[in-house]
C-alpha cells in the first residue's frame, strides 16, 4: 500500500476514534435527555428507539409542580452560591496570606491546611453530624454551607497560581504606598483569573454535585438539594420512576454545563496550568 | 520584632483567621472526634460505652463484611485507576495539539465530568437495566445477551467502575494533555530525525516527560477511589449481596446506628489516605510544592 | 494608621461573611413538607387559642386525605385539644422521628412500629398509654397480637393496622399448567414453581421471592418468613443473642437459594411488575401491592389473579407480621389529651375507614367492640370478602413473636440480612457463612 493510502487509512481511523470517543461521552446524555421526553411505558418498552416516542413534556411538568424540585433546585442555588462567594474571600485571603507574606508560624499554618486537605469528608461526617444535632444546624442553610465554605484544595491551587507572579510588582506597589490588602486586590487577583475561574468552577461542580453531606444534614425534603432529592425518587415500591429522574437530571445538569461553557477557556486553562505545579 | 515586621504578622493572621476557623472547626476536630468516638459503642439516641480498641478488633477480625469492604476497595481502585488512565492518557494524546476541533472534543469529554454524580449514577442505573436499559438493548441488537448488570453481583463491581471511568476520564485527560503541551517540540523533532517511530518517541520522550504528572495523577486516582461512595450508594447500595460494598459505603451504612464502629472505618480510611499521601510526597519531593 | 484600619476591616469582614448564612434564611426546622410528593398544606383549622396543642408526627399508612380527615374530625369534635399533623415519608421519616423525640422536644404523638424498637424502650420515650388515659377496657378490646405493643405487660402503643404476607397467584397461569389451587406447602410450591418454569420454556416464572427481585428491602421478610415456618427464632432473648445460624435456618435458607440455583428463579425480575404482565405466576409479599401496584384496579388482571394464605413450611404457615402504630411521647406535656386523640385516631370507630384505604388487618377482637363499630368493619369485609379473608385468616395464626424480637438490633438485622441473604441467594456465601456472619454483626450491635 502506499504512502497515501497509508495516510488515508490512518486518517479514517483517527475520525473512527473520535467518533467513538465523542459517541462514549455524551450517549448517555442524549438517552438522558430522551426519556425525560417520553412517558413511563415508552421508557421501560422492550423495543429501542432512538426519539422519543411518544414526545411528551408531561414529566417535566410533573416533576416541577407534585414535587419538590424546585425547592431543591432553589436550595442547590443558594447553597452553591453562598459557598463559592465565601470561598472566593477565605481561600484567596489565606492562599495569600500563605504565598506572599512572611511570618512566623508559617510552615505550621501551612501544614495545618495541608493535613486538612488530607482528611477524607467521609471521615469527619459523624462527628460533623453530630455537631450539627447540637447547634440545631440540622436543615439550615447554616448547616449546608458553613462546613463547605472553604476548601483546602483550593487554597493550595491559588497558592501555586500566585507564585507566578512576579513578587518584584508586589515590591513595587508596597513602595507607592499600597497596603497589604490593595496589593492583592489590584495586583493579585487580576493576574489571576483563569486560576478564580477554575476555583469557581471546581467548587461549584464539588457543591452542586455533592450528595453525602446534604444527605445527612438535612432531613426535611424541602431542605433537601438536587442530588439528596432526587435520590429519594427511589420509592420503597422498587419501581423507580424515571419518568421523574430524567427530567430532573436534565435540569439539575444545565446549570453546571452552561456555566462550565460559559468559563471553559479559563477552566481548562486553568487546570492544565495548575497541574504542573501539583 | 520591627514594625514593619509585626505589621506582616498581623495582615497574616488577620487573612488567615476565617480560614483557621473553618478548618479547625469543620475538618480539623472533627476529625480527632472520629477518632474518638471510635473507641465507644453508641447508637446516637442512648448511652456511650466505652470499649476501647474493641471496635477495631471486630472490624479486622470477626466482620467477614468490613474485610470484604475494604477488598471490594482495593478491587475497585485497582481496576478504576488502570482503565481510567489508560483511556485518559490514549484521550491526551489525541487531543494533545492546539487546534479548533481538539479544543471542542476537550470540551466534549469533560462534560460528563461537570455533571452531578449521583445524578448521572442513577441515569446510568436505567442504562443499566436488563430488560429495558439501552446498553443490553444495543447489545441485544448486535446479537449479545447482557448481562443483569448491577442485579448480577459478578459483574456489578465492573458496571460501577465503568461509570466512574466515563464519568472522569475527562478530567485526568486535560491534565494530561497540560503535561504533554509542556514538553518541547524540538525533543520530537531530534528524535524523528534520528529515524524514531512513533512508539519510541512515545517510549523514550513523553512516558518519561510525564512522569511528574503521571505521578500527580494516579495519586489523586488512587485518593478519589478509596472514597468513592456517591455513585456506588445510588447504583447499588453496596449490593447485591457485598459485592459493591466498599470502605465509604460501609461507613454510611453504620453512621446512625454504630457511630463507633463507623467512627472506626473512617479511622481506617483515614489512615490509608495518609499513607498514600505521605508516600506521594516522600517520591515526589524533587517536584517539591514548597517554594 | 490607614494599615491598622485596613486590618480591621478585613477582621470585621471576614467575621460578617462568616455570619451571613446564619441570617440569610434558614428554614430552621420547618417540617411542613412531607412526602416526596408537595403535600397541600395542612388543613387544620387553627382553632381559639386556649385549646392544648398536640403535635403529631405521622407516616403515610394512609392516604393524607383520609388521615387529615380523622384528624380534623377529632379537633372539631373536642373542645379542649388541637392537633397538629406533620406527616413526614417514609424514607427518613424514621430517623427524623427518632432523633425529634429523643432529642426531647419532639412531638406529643408520633408513629411508630408496632412492634417498638428497643431505642425506644431503654431510652424511656414511650408512655404508658395507662397514664395517658387509657383503662382496662379500652386495653381489653384489642386482640391478640397486641401483646407485640406491649413491653412487661404494660402497653406503649396503639396500633393501627397489621401487615401480613399472602400468597399472590395467577390463577390463569396456574390452570393452564394444570393447577386449580394455590399450593399449600413448601414442596408443593416449588414443585409448582418449578413445572411452570420449565414447561414455559422459562418464560414465565413459576414463583419469585420479593427482595430478591428489585425491591431489596422486601427480602428482610421473606426470609424471615421463612424462617419462622422452618422453626427458627431471630433472638434469643433471654441471652441477647442473634440466632440466626441455626440447623432449621440454614435449612431454610437453602430451600430460598435452591430457588436460584435450580434456575426455578431468577434474581432482579421484579415480582410486581411481572406478576402484572403474566411473567411471574406466583409471589408471596405484604397486602400493599393489592392497591399500590393496582392489581385491584386492573382490568387486565380482572379475574386472572388471588390471594390465599401462605403455604406451610415445618412450623406451620405464620409468617412476616408487622404493624403501624402510634405512641405518646413520655416527655410530653399533655399525657391526658395526647391520649384522647390517640384513642381516637386510632379508636374501633375509625377501624372502618382505614380499612377503607388499604387492606390491613385490624387490631380488635370484634367481639369486644361496640355493636356499630363491628357492623361498619364487617361491611368492609364483605364487599371484598376473597381479599379480606385470606388476609384476616393469615393474621390469625400469625404471633407476634418475630415483633418483639425485632426490637432488639433492628437497623443491624435489617441492613445485614439485605447484603447477607442476597449474597448466599447468588451464590457469593454458603449459606451457612451468611447466616454466620449475620449472627456477628447483629451481636455487635447489640
Amino acid at each position: 500500500m502506499n504512502n497515501a493510502g497509508k495516510k488515508n487509512i490512518l486518517t479514517l481511523a483517527l475520525l473512527l476514534l473520535y467518533v467513538l470517543i465523542a459517541l462514549f461521552a455524551l450517549m448517555p446524555f442524549g438517552i438522558m435527555l430522551k426519556s425525560s421526553l417520553e412517558p413511563y411505558s415508552s421508557i421501560v418498552s422492550l423495543d429501542f428507539h432512538f426519539l422519543p416516542n411518544p414526545f411528551t413534556i408531561e414529566n417535566y411538568i410533573e416533576v416541577m409542580t407534585q414535587y419538590e424540585l424546585p425547592r431543591w433546585f432553589l436550595n442547590s442555588v443558594v447553597v452553591a452560591v453562598v459557598a463559592i462567594l465565601l470561598n472566593l474571600v477565605v481561600d484567596t485571603l489565606s492562599a495569600y496570606a500563605l504565598q506572599r507574606l512572611e511570618y512566623p508560624g508559617k510552615k505550621l499554618m501551612n501544614v495545618l491546611v495541608i493535613s486538612a486537605q488530607i482528611i477524607p469528608v467521609q471521615v469527619t461526617v459523624v462527628p460533623l453530624y453530630l455537631m450539627m444535632v447540637k447547634l440545631d444546624w440540622i436543615d439550615t442553610y447554616k448547616g449546608l454551607i458553613l462546613p463547605v465554605a472553604i476548601s483546602p484544595f483550593i487554597i493550595f491551587f491559588l497558592r501555586q497560581s500566585f507564585m507566578q507572579i512576579p513578587k518584584a510588582l508586589d515590591e513595587a506597589a508596597i513602595i507607592d504606598g499600597c497596603s497589604r490588602i490593595s496589593v492583592l486586590w489590584h495586583i493579585i487577583l487580576p493576574n489571576s483569573i483563569p486560576a478564580l475561574g477554575t476555583s469557581v468552577v471546581l467548587k461549584f461542580m464539588w457543591v452542586w454535585g455533592d450528595y453525602m453531606w446534604p444527605s445527612l444534614v438535612t432531613k426535611n425534603n424541602a431542605m433537601r438539594t438536587l442530588p439528596v432529592g432526587i435520590a429519594t425518587f427511589q420509592r420503597a415500591g422498587g419501581t423507580i420512576p424515571w419518568e421523574l429522574v430524567m427530567p430532573s437530571a436534565v435540569l439539575s445538569s444545565i446549570p453546571i454545563v452552561l456555566l462550565f461553557l460559559f468559563l471553559q477557556k479559563y477552566f481548562i486553562t486553568g487546570l492544565t496550568e495548575g497541574a504542573i505545579k501539583g | 520584632m520591627s514594625k514593619r515586621k509585626r505589621q506582616e504578622m498581623l495582615s497574616a493572621y488577620a487573612l488567615l483567621f476565617p480560614a483557621i476557623l473553618l478548618l479547625l472547626v469543620f475538618m480539623l476536630i472533627p476529625m480527632i472526634n472520629s477518632a474518638w468516638y471510635s473507641l465507644f459503642k453508641w447508637n446516637l439516641v442512648g448511652e456511650k460505652k466505652f470499649v476501647g480498641l474493641s471496635n477495631f478488633s471486630f472490624m479486622f477480625v470477626k466482620d467477614a463484611s468490613f474485610k470484604k469492604a475494604l477488598l471490594n476497595t482495593c478491587v475497585y481502585t485497582i481496576i478504576n485507576m488502570v482503565s481510567t488512565l489508560i483511556l485518559a492518557l490514549g484521550c491526551a494524546l489525541l487531543f494533545q495539539k492546539q487546534s479548533r476541533v481538539n479544543s471542542i472534543w476537550r470540551a466534549i469529554i469533560f462534560v460528563p465530568v461537570v455533571v452531578p454524580m449521583t445524578v448521572m449514577g442513577m441515569v446510568w442505573k436505567m442504562l443499566y437495566e436488563p430488560q429495558y436499559g439501552a446498553i443490553n438493548q444495543i447489545l441485544s441488537a448486535i446479537g449479545i445477551s447482557g448481562p443483569k448488570w448491577l442485579f448480577d453481583s459478578k459483574v456489578a463491581m465492573l458496571a460501577v467502575i465503568l461509570f466512574n471511568v466515563w464519568k472522569e476520564f475527562g478530567l485526568y485527560s486535560i491534565i494530561l494533555v497540560g503535561g504533554l503541551q509542556k514538553i518541547p517540540a524540538e525533543l520530537y523533532e531530534a528524535a524523528s530525525v534520528e529515524g524514531a517511530n512513533w512508539w519510541q518517541s512515545f517510549r523514550r520522550i513523553t512516558m518519561p516527560m510525564l512522569r511528574p504528572i503521571m505521578f500527580f495523577t494516579t495519586t489523586i486516582l488512587l485518593i478519589n477511589s478509596f472514597k468513592a461512595f456517591d455513585h456506588i450508594w445510588v447504583m447499588t447500595n453496596g449490593g447485591p449481596g457485598n459485592s459493591t460494598t466498599t470502605l465509604v459505603t460501609y461507613i454510611y451504612t453504620k453512621v446512625f446506628d454504630s457511630v463507633g464502629l463507623a467512627s472506626a472505618a473512617s479511622v481506617v480510611l483515614f489512615v490509608m489516605v495518609f499513607l498514600v499521601t505521605m508516600v506521594k510526597n516522600y517520591i515526589g519531593r524533587d517536584g517539591a510544592i514548597d517554594e | 494608621m490607614q494599615k491598622k484600619k485596613r486590618l480591621f476591616l478585613c477582621l470585621t469582614m471576614s467575621l460578617l461573611l462568616l455570619a451571613l448564612p446564619a441570617c440569610s434564611g434558614s428554614s430552621g426546622n420547618t417540617k411542613s413538607a412531607g412526602a416526596p410528593k408537595k403535600s397541600n398544606g395542612n388543613t387544620t383549622k387553627a382553632k381559639s387559642n386556649d385549646k392544648v396543642k398536640i403535635e403529631f408526627w405521622m407516616l403515610p399508612v394512609a392516604d393524607e386525605s383520609i388521615m387529615q380527615n380523622m384528624v380534623d374530625e377529632f379537633n372539631t369534635d373536642s373542645t379542649d385539644v388541637n392537633v397538629n399533623m406533620t406527616l413526614l415519608d417514609w424514607s427518613s421519616g424514621r430517623e427524623q422521628i427518632k432523633q425529634g423525640v429523643a432529642a426531647g422536644s419532639g412531638p406529643d404523638v408520633f408513629y411508630l412500629g408496632a412492634g417498638l424498637t428497643a431505642d425506644y424502650i431503654n431510652g424511656d420515650l414511650l408512655l404508658p398509654l395507662k397514664k395517658a388515659g387509657y383503662t382496662a377496657d379500652d386495653i381489653e378490646m384489642y386482640g391478640p397480637l397486641i401483646e407485640a405493643s406491649c413491653v412487661d405487660g404494660e402497653l406503649y402503643a396503639a396500633p393501627i393496622v397489621y401487615d401480613t404476607y399472602i400468597l399472590y397467584y395467577r390463577t390463569d397461569i396456574l390452570k393452564e399448567y394444570g393447577f386449580d389451587a394455590p399450593p399449600s406447602t413448601w414442596e408443593e410450591m416449588k414443585d409448582m414453581a418449578k413445572k411452570i418454569t420449565e414447561d414455559s420454556g422459562g418464560k414465565i416464572m413459576g414463583y419469585q421471592h420479593k427482595g430478591a427481585d428489585d425491591q431489596l428491602n422486601a427480602i428482610n421478610y421473606t426470609w424471615q418468613t421463612l424462617l419462622q415456618q422452618n422453626g427458627g427464632n431471630l433472638m434469643d432473648l433471654d441471652n441477647m443473642k442473634s440466632t440466626e445460624n441455626t440447623p432449621e435456618a440454614v435449612e431454610a435458607l437453602e430451600y430460598l437459594a435452591s430457588y436460584y440455583k435450580e434456575n426455578i428463579s431468577k434474581m432482579g425480575t421484579s415480582a410486581n411488575n411481572g406478576f402484572r404482565e403474566g411473567k411471574v405466576a406466583m409471589f408471596t409479599f405484604t397486602q400493599g401491592p393489592i392497591t399500590t401496584e393496582g392489581y385491584v384496579d386492573d382490568a387486565n388482571m380482572k379475574g386472572k389473579w388471588a390471594i390465599a394464605q401462605l403455604p406451610t413450611g415445618k412450623n406451620g404457615n405464620s409468617g412476616h407480621l408487622d404493624g403501624h402504630a402510634v405512641c405518646v411521647n413520655a416527655k410530653t406535656k399533655h399525657p391526658k389529651e395526647a391520649g384522647q386523640f390517640v384513642k381516637s385516631f386510632t379508636g374501633p370507630g375509625n377501624v372502618a375507614k382505614w380499612m377503607g384505604g388499604y387492606y390491613g388487618i385490624q387490631p380488635y377482637d370484634l367481639n369486644k367492640i361496640d355493636a356499630g363499630d363491628k357492623a361498619a368493619i364487617e361491611k368492609v369485609i364483605n364487599s371484598a370478602p376473597e381479599l379480606w379473608n385470606p388476609i384476616i385468616d393469615q393474621g390469625n395464626v400469625c404471633s407476634p413473636d418475630f415483633m418483639i424480637q425485632t426490637r432488639y438490633g433492628y437497623t443491624a438485622r435489617w441492613d445485614g440480612q439485605k447484603r447477607l441473604i442476597i449474597a448466599a441467594l447468588n451464590g457469593e456465601m454458603t449459606p451457612q457463612e451468611a447466616l454466620k456472619q449475620l449472627d456477628t454483626e447483629i451481636d455487635q450491635a447489640l
